[in-house]
């Protein structure tokens, strides 16, 4: 094993390429762990999660996001850090991790520490240095901030347990959808070495929360809870096929969250897309939104897609297709639906669906309170009504209403004019779409993810 | 004839005139809160000053709490931390609304008569009032009503009043909208305040808010940093929030004889090195693939950019 030595490179120069080499990683939450300080060190954790800026790319910055190391034994065809791509490579010292850590959050830069990870050696010999610096953030500097680790496929169970004591967050990055995905792109990692932490991480978390019962002073194991990310894009996966996916990752795995990264082609590998008009954001954000259905929505899977129309609509958004579908259950009385109900229709979100439940309990609620309450009339008009009437003279028809719809301009996180991968990045993808792939039920996709446990 | 109350801008100097209020023992309709002097005066309402009080300001906010229960109490304060000139009466007819229990249409209700159907808030408001309380003329009728009014009492205790839910009177809405603004600050503020260590080792963090929300900031650093000296610094307002290392936090105002700028100061020799790393930081997260400053820019509005190293130096 040969492991290429540096030269000599200033802390600076080496933090240029460990957030470089890091930025791809999609998470940067830092919420769902409500921690005092204990009154001494430095630090503490707000369940809401705190953003610290914004980057040129809209994405928010909340945690020092670095790769402990870059150097990698693995040749994933999809990752900057390959070891036959030709980049500068760096590793931190623990103490450099520990030193940038306190210092940001001192100036309230960052709400703590991400730390993913290159692989040196093997997987068991990353962790364990990545184990050592969190050990010493945590113990020699006190620090009770937000750290979140990206956990290797392949480390022992020890390691993970251990890891667990000290972190918030572990994530374990499924990186693919399926199984035939790693093994085209990623052929040193296998769903094995990735489902068997996921799962290992679950227990663990499960029998921490009853100890904590049992006894009030016991360490947390992974608080903050586990996460994963699937790389959207890089494979001919549909849709469906993914959010699926997320879909029992959730059920059976309990994670708290499923990232979804838009893939941007760094190694112009030839298993690779090209994607020349960049990576599919327009995708991504509808997965993004079908994943919230899914979580806060009481949506399935199932409801939203299925074999015969496996990818998202390009121009509406999940919901309010899935809406025009199902115009059989609209109009929507607002004043007495139950909150499930209304949680479904298009234009009302979850807070404001909440308000409404709570607001309607004082008096009847009026079109205009609807619209105080944060409720997007231009689309939720069509779907509700209001002590018996509707908003307008509207009619429950579907071609009408997808019509008057497509007139309200839909927010997008990003640019539609400007950005031409909308319509392309569907073709890109739409090209892709193996037939055998389509074709699987979901019993079979269920078996992909959870066959090999 | 309309009473205006004229208060100050402050949490002491608006719960001390709505204890006021009460006292006057007018037709709720006919008292209003007023900020400030008034311009354009009225000309048949009676104007009164009502100094601020903080032994009569913490009366009133214990019963608002007991009344309107955690959640609704801290909305009361975060309307009140905003600038917008109406807030103190939209707070003041929320409040009378959850003290009469919203019962029949508040606006025709006495404040006098409210003696007799005491809301069980006036009662404790009264009986809290260590010299006796002009609410008690009337010792027996009143005693027999705070027994009775007891019962009432610790019900509301524990459901406290669910005011802040009727988003359908347009007052409640006024202080949820007032709240929720002042809330979306202080959140964002927490992330987005940078604070500079200076050569004695203090961490210095200027600030320049829309709303007065120092007050809500401290709490979350002091519990954060205890082992740090930093002080927090309002320059819109010149208010300081200061924290000693292992003591507690306490504001001063500017009349308080400091005034200072960010230009008084001098940063310690490691100060521009871990500006530096984090502009380093802050540049190489960003994909250059899926730059979008106007998603950058609804995130993270410009007003708060000068206050933050990343965008002000380089």
């Amino acid at each position: 094993m040969v492991v290429r030595i540096a030269e000599e490179m200033s802390i600076t120069e080496k933090l240029a390429v460990l957030s470089d080499a890091a930025k791809y990683d999609v998470s940067c939450a830092s919420s769902g762990v409500d921690r005092k300080n204990n009154g001494s060190g430095i630090g503490n954790a707000t369940a809401s999660g705190i953003c610290h800026s914004f980057s040129a790319d809209g994405r928010c910055i909340s945690l020092l996001k670095i790769l402990f190391t870059n150097e990698c034994v693995y040749d994933c065809a999809y990752c900057v850090n390959r070891r036959s791509n030709d980049v500068p490579r760096a590793s931190f010292t623990p103490d450099e991790i520990c030193e940038l850590t306190i210092e940001f959050y001192r100036r309230n830069y960052i709400e703590g520490l991400f730390l993913s990870s290159g692989i040196l050696m093997s997987p068991d010999y990353t962790m364990e240095l990545i184990c050592q610096a969190v050990g010493k953030l945590r113990r020699e500097h006190r620090f009770q901030g937000y750290i979140h680790v990206k956990c290797i496929p392949g480390t022992c169970p020890e390691l993970i347990q251990r890891l667990g004591l000290l972190v918030d967050r572990i994530s374990v990055n499924m990186e693919l959808p399926t199984a035939d995905g790693l093994a085209a792109l990623a052929p040193s990692k296998h769903r094995r070495t990735i489902l068997a932490p996921m799962r290992q991480i679950q227990q663990g978390i499960t029998e921490s929360k009853y100890e904590l019962v049992k006894y009030r002073h016991t360490e947390a194991f992974v608080p903050g809870g586990q996460s994963t990310q699937m790389i959207v894009g890089a494979t001919p996966e549909s849709d469906y096929h993914i959010i699926t996916v997320a879909e029992n990752l959730y059920q059976r795995f309990a994670l708290k969250r499923v990232y979804y990264s838009a893939f941007v082609n760094t190694t112009k590998d030839s298993l690779l897309p090209a994607l020349p008009s960049g990576p599919p954001l327009l995708r991504e954000h509808r997965l993004y939104q079908a994943d919230w259905l899914l979580r806060f929505y009481g949506f399935t899977a199932a409801e939203l897609l299925d074999e015969k129309r496996p990818n998202f609509n390009v121009l509406l958004d999940p919901k309010a297709d899935w809406a025009l579908r199902h115009l059989e259950q609209f109009p929507v009385e607002v004043n007495s639906a139950d909150l499930r109900t209304i949680l479904r229709v298009p234009g009302i979100g979850l807070k404001s669906a909440q308000r409404i439940v709570s607001a309607r309990r004082s008096a009847p609620l009026r079109f205009e309170d609807l619209k105080k309450i944060g409720v997007v009339l231009k689309r939720a008009l069509y779907f509700i009504t209001c002590n018996g009437r509707m908003m307008y003279n509207t009619r429950i028809e579907e071609d009408y209403i997808t019509r008057n719809l497509l007139t309200v301009k839909e927010k997008l996180p990003f640019d539609r004019g400007s950005l031409k991968y909308s319509q392309l990045s569907l073709l890109d993808y739409d090209d892709f779409l193996q037939p055998e792939i389509v074709s699987r039920g979901v019993s079979d996709l269920q078996s992909v993810v959870l066959g090999q446990l | 004839m309309e009473l205006y109350l004229i208060c100050e801008d402050s949490l002491e100097g608006i719960f001390a005139a709505i204890y006021e209020a009460y006292l006057s023992k007018r037709p709720r309709s006919e008292v209003h809160l007023q900020i400030g002097e008034e311009e354009n005066l009225r000309l048949f309402a009676e104007y009164r000053h009502v100094r601020a009080d903080p032994e009569l300001a913490a009366k009133v906010a214990a019963t608002v709490r007991k009344c309107l229960g955690d959640d609704g109490y801290m909305s009361i304060c975060y309307a009140l931390a905003a600038t917008a000139a109406d807030k103190g009466e939209a707070v003041f007819r929320v409040i009378t609304a959850a003290f009469d229990g919203e019962r029949s249409s508040p606006k025709k209700e006495n404040l006098t008569s409210s003696h007799v159907h005491s809301s069980p808030n006036e009662e404790n408001l009264a009986s809290s009032h260590v010299h006796s309380s002009p609410n008690e003329e009337n010792p027996t009728n009143s005693h027999v009503h705070s027994s009775l009014k007891k019962e009432n009492f610790t019900n509301s205790h524990i459901h406290s009043s669910p005011i802040m839910e009727n988003l359908t009177n347009p007052h409640v809405m006024r202080v949820f909208e007032l709240a929720r603004a002042c809330g979306r600050e202080t959140h964002a503020l927490l992330g987005f305040i940078r604070f500079s260590e200076l050569e004695n080792g203090l961490l210095y963090a200027p600030i320049g808010p829309k709303s007065n929300i120092l007050t809500f900031m401290m709490p979350h650093f002091a519990e954060r940093m205890p082992e740090e000296n930093f002080v927090i610094h309002d320059e819109k307002r010149g208010l300081f929030g200061v924290h000693p290392a292992g003591g507690e936090w306490f504001a001063v105002t500017g009349d308080e004889g400091i005034s200072l700028s960010r230009a008084d100061f001098s940063f310690s020799t490691q100060e521009a090195h871990y500006r530096e790393l984090f502009i380093t930081f802050f540049h190489s997260i960003a994909i250059d693939e899926r730059r979008n400053n106007r998603s950058q820019r609804g995130h993270l509005p410009l007003r708060y950019r000068e206050y933050m190293v990343e965008f002000t130096e380089r």
